[in-house]
C-alpha cells in the first residue's frame, strides 16, 4: 500500500514536471538557453530513490514528453532512462552523503543530455546545429538548471518523505 | 506518566529500494527500459501514420491535452506581463514607424483594390481556372499554441486543434502576419506544427518585385530566427524591403499563393555561384506565437 502510494506520488511529480516543462518552462529562454525542470526533477527523484526508480521515472517522463509534443516515441524515454539511472547510481555510490551531490548530478546530466540529444538527432537524420546546442544554449541552460536544483530538490525531499521512516517515537504512547 | 502497555511490534526499517535489489536486477531494469525505448524509436520511425504506436501516442496526447491547456492558461498572464514589460522599451520608436507605415499602406491598399478588381474582370472574360486561393478557398481553424517551440532540437509547436477539426498533415498554418509553417502530425485534438524556422522546412516563394523572381525559402542559420531565400538567379533584381510570399501550387508548393513570408533584409552574390543569397526577416514573430490559424481547404469533407 505504502509502495503504491509512493509510486503514485512519484508519477504525479513527474507528470507535473513534464507538463510544466513542455507548456511553460521550455519557452522561458534566457540568453539563448532554457531551464529543464523535468531533468532537474528527475535527477532529484533518482538521487532520493536510487538507480532503478530513477530509470523507471526517466522512461515515464520521456514517454510523457514524446506524447505531449507528438515527437518520435521512445527518443526522450531512451535518454531520460539513462539520465535517471546514472543520477541514481551516482547517488548510491560516490555521491552519497556529499553536500553538493545534487548540483554535481544536475550539472553533469545537463551536459550529457545535451550531448546525447545531439548524437541521437544526428543518428535519426534530424538537422541540428552542434554550435547552437553545445555552445550557445548549453551554458545558460546549465546555469538555469543549477539555479533550479536546490528548490526542486527541497520540494522533492518534502513530497517524497517516507512515512515509514518517521522516528520510532510512535512506538511508545504517552498517556495522561 | 508513560505507559508502554503490551509489546508493540517494531516496524521493520524500510530498505533503500535499489540497495535491496541485486546488481543483476538493477541492470535488467535499465536494460529492459533502454531496449524498449530503442524498439519504440525503430517501430515509430518505420510504421505508417495510423500504426499502433502513432495511435497510442494520439490517445496519450488526447489524455494529456487538458493538462497542457490548463498549464498554458495559468502561465499566460505571467508570460504576457513579462512580454509587456520587455516590449514597452521599444514601443515609442515602433509607434512612429507604424504610423508612417499606415499612411504608406493605405495608399497601397487603394491601388491594390483597383488592380484586384481589374484582375477579376479579366479572369472572368478569359474564363481563367485558378488553383485554390488564399484566403477565399480555405476554412480558418483558430488554434491555441499549447506547447511552444523549445528551440535547440527542431522548431515545432503543438496546437490545440487536430484531426477531429478536419486538420490533415501538410495543411498550411498562418497568423494574421503571415506564414507560420505546416502541420507535421495530427492527433484527434492536437497537431504538431513545423515552423518555417525549422531546418526541415522549405517553401516555394516569389519576391514581389517587377520580375517576380522565385526561389525556395528555408530556415537561416540555426538560432538566428532569420530565413533564407535560395535559388534566385543572379539576373533578377532584388531590393532590401521587397516582400516575399508563397508561390502557390503552380510552383509545386503545398501552400496557397500569396501568403506573406517575410521581407528581404540582405542579399549578396558571388562570382562562383549562379544564385543570389537572400536573407529574409520573417513576417511572423516565432518567439511569441500564442495562437495560429490552420488553413483547411473548403472542399475537404
Amino acid at each position: 500500500m505504502t509502495q503504491a502510494f509512493d509510486a503514485a506520488k512519484l508519477g504525479l511529480i513527474v507528470l507535473t514536471a513534464a507538463i510544466l516543462q513542455v507548456t511553460v518552462v521550455s519557452s522561458l529562454e534566457l540568453a539563448g538557453g532554457a531551464p529543464d525542470l523535468l531533468l532537474v526533477t528527475l535527477v532529484a527523484v533518482a538521487l532520493l530513490r536510487g538507480a532503478s526508480v530513477g530509470a523507471g521515472a526517466g522512461f515515464f517522463a520521456g514517454l510523457l514528453v514524446d506524447t505531449a509534443l507528438l515527437g518520435t516515441l521512445g527518443l526522450s524515454s531512451f535518454l531520460l532512462t539513462l539520465v535517471g539511472y546514472w543520477a541514481g547510481r551516482y547517488g548510491e555510490t560516490s555521491g552519497r552523503g556529499r553536500p553538493h551531490a545534487g548540483l554535481v548530478a544536475v550539472g553533469a546530466m545537463t551536459i550529457l543530455l545535451a550531448a546525447g540529444e545531439l548524437v541521437l538527432h544526428f543518428v535519426l537524420g534530424v538537422e541540428v546545429s552542434p554550435g547552437l546546442v553545445l555552445f550557445d544554449a548549453l551554458l545558460p541552460s546549465l546555469l538555469l538548471n543549477l539555479a533550479l536544483a536546490a528548490p526542486v530538490a527541497a520540494l522533492c525531499v518534502r513530497l517524497l518523505r517516507r512515512t515509514g521512516r518517521e522516528p520510532a517515537v510512535r512506538e511508545v504512547r504517552l498517556l495522561g | 506518566m508513560a505507559v508502554t502497555g503490551s509489546s508493540v511490534q517494531r516496524a521493520a526499517a524500510p530498505k533503500y529500494p535499489s540497495r535491496s535489489r541485486t546488481v543483476l536486477q538493477r541492470r535488467l531494469v535499465v536494460g529492459f527500459l533502454v531496449l524498449l525505448s530503442l524498439l519504440m524509436i525503430t517501430i515509430y520511425g518505420r510504421e505508417a501514420q495510423n500504426g499502433g504506436l502513432h495511435s497510442f501516442q494520439a490517445a496519450g496526447a488526447t489524455v494529456l491535452m487538458p493538462f497542457q491547456v490548463a498549464a498554458e492558461r495559468v502561465a499566460r498572464p505571467f508570460r504576457d506581463a513579462y512580454g509587456y514589460v520587455t516590449d514597452l522599451t521599444d514601443a515609442k520608436s515602433e509607434n512612429e514607424q507604424l504610423r508612417a507605415q499606415i499612411v504608406r499602406l493605405r495608399q497601397q491598399a487603394i491601388m491594390n483594390q483597383g488592380a484586384a478588381e481589374e484582375l477579376r474582370t479579366l479572369e472572368r472574360q478569359l474564363d481563367y481556372r485558378n488553383a485554390p486561393r488564399y484566403p477565399a478557398d480555405y476554412r480558418d481553424i483558430h488554434a491555441e499554441v499549447i506547447a511552444p517551440a523549445s528551440g535547440q532540437f527542431g522548431q515545432q509547436v503543438v496546437v490545440h486543434a487536430g484531426a477531429n477539426d478536419g486538420i490533415r498533415r501538410n495543411d498550411p498554418v498562418v497568423t494574421a502576419d503571415g506564414l507560420v509553417g505546416k502541420v507535421a502530425k495530427t492527433a484527434p485534438y492536437t497537431s504538431l506544427v513545423t515552423l518555417m524556422t525549422d531546418g526541415s522546412s522549405a517553401v516555394a516563394a516569389i519576391v514581389l518585385a517587377p520580375q517576380q523572381p522565385s526561389g525556395l525559402v528555408r530556415a537561416g542559420r540555426a538560432g538566428s530566427g532569420a530565413l533564407q531565400l535560395t535559388g534566385v538567379k543572379k539576373r533578377f533584381e532584388v531590393q532590401r524591403g521587397d516582400v516575399v510570399t508563397t508561390a502557390g501550387p503552380d510552383e509545386g508548393s503545398l501552400y496557397p499563393r500569396g501568403i506573406h513570408i517575410g521581407a528581404v533584409t540582405l542579399f549578396s552574390q558571388s562570382d562562383t555561384d549562379i544564385h543570389k543569397v537572400v536573407q529574409l526577416k520573417p513576417a511572423v514573430d516565432f518567439d511569441s506565437l500564442h495562437s495560429v490559424v490552420v488553413l483547411v481547404p473548403r472542399g475537404r469533407s
